[in-house]
């Protein structure tokens, strides 16, 4: 059966989910920012140049973008400290989730790369 | 020279006017004390005390307002103001809401927390952390009489006094109180998300 299947074909599934993903974290993003600029930017974490570069992209440059094959999105608690904070025991679920905002509040944006001169 | 400025002053602007009535209510429906409004508004306290009036139905509480330092250090009352402050720091810092629409944003993102919502105290009808609580908060750290520290364990910022020991400080988080290590032993057992 395996045998019969398009080597192209195995993926696609998957593919499609995180296009979706990418997709709707676009248009998230851009719904929030332009309903509220500044607690959008707080909510996602992005800086100032990210943001507005964001809100001004039209509907087929966001379609491009979120076909890509990877995710576009980031992972904002990748540091060992803050996950081993996270998720030591003597805790409540209330309080790690407590914890887990105010590291976010206080992280700094995204920023743009900045080309080396 | 005294008059034309008293003159000018007297001239009120109906623009700023206005302004000054959609901030003060959106302050009212926080939960602002008249102080507050007093301190952040050009409006008098007679018609701030009537816009209270219609939009809580009720007298505005009287009373000084709660001046204690003291009260931000306690194990539940740090956790809220730390997360209140963090969030007030970063829209200060990263965005262009500034001074007071800045309080009034970050408090209404602490409001959604759904921590917050559980912490809700049901007899006075308040978050722990109330709106004037927070104004206070930001002006104690404007005074000087607060300050952000770092954690030495988990490297998140907390709210302690001014002068607080920076090398080796150790947050709430990271070690309770006694009390609160127990109380939270108990819940673990028949609840995941307990009281907070």
């Amino acid at each position: 059966m395996s045998i019969s299947q398009s080597p192209f074909m195995q993926d696609t599934n998957l593919v499609n989910e995180l296009r979706e993903v990418n997709l709707s974290y676009l248009l998230l993003s851009q719904r929030m920012l332009r309903d509220d600029f500044s607690k959008g930017m707080y909510r996602l974490g992005l800086s100032k140049d990210v943001a507005e570069l964001l809100v001004s992209l039209s509907t087929s440059q966001v379609l491009s973008l979120a076909s890509s094959n990877s995710l576009i999105c980031g992972f904002r608690l990748n540091d060992i400290a803050l996950l081993s904070a996270l998720t030591k025991d003597g805790m409540n679920g209330t309080l790690k989730q407590v914890h887990a905002s105010m590291m976010l509040a206080q992280q700094e944006p995204d920023q743009v790369m900045q080309e080396a001169l | 020279m005294s008059e034309k400025v008293k003159a000018k002053a007297k001239q009120k602007s109906v623009l700023k006017d206005g302004m000054d009535i959609s901030l003060a209510s959106q302050m009212i429906q926080l939960g602002a004390r008249l102080q507050v409004l007093e301190a952040e508004t050009d409006l008098s306290s007679d018609r701030l005390s009537r816009l209270y009036h219609e939009i809580h139905h009720r007298s505005p509480p009287k009373g000084m307002l709660p001046y204690s330092t003291d009260w931000f250090m306690s194990f539940y009352q740090n956790i809220h103001a730390t997360l209140f402050y963090s969030i007030y720091l970063n829209l200060v810092s990263h965005t262009e809401t500034q001074g007071i629409q800045a309080i009034i944003d970050a408090y209404t993102l602490y409001l959604e927390h759904d921590e917050v919502k559980r912490a809700w105290d049901e007899k006075s009808n308040e978050p722990v952390l109330s709106f004037t609580r927070a104004w206070m908060l930001v002006r104690f750290f404007k005074s000087d009489l607060m300050q952000m520290s770092t954690c030495s364990q988990c490297n998140t910022a907390f709210v302690t006094h001014k002068h607080e020991l920076e090398n080796g400080f150790v947050c709430v988080m990271c070690k309770p109180p006694a009390r609160i290590v127990g109380m939270l032993n108990k819940q673990t057992a028949t609840s995941y998300y307990g009281k907070f």
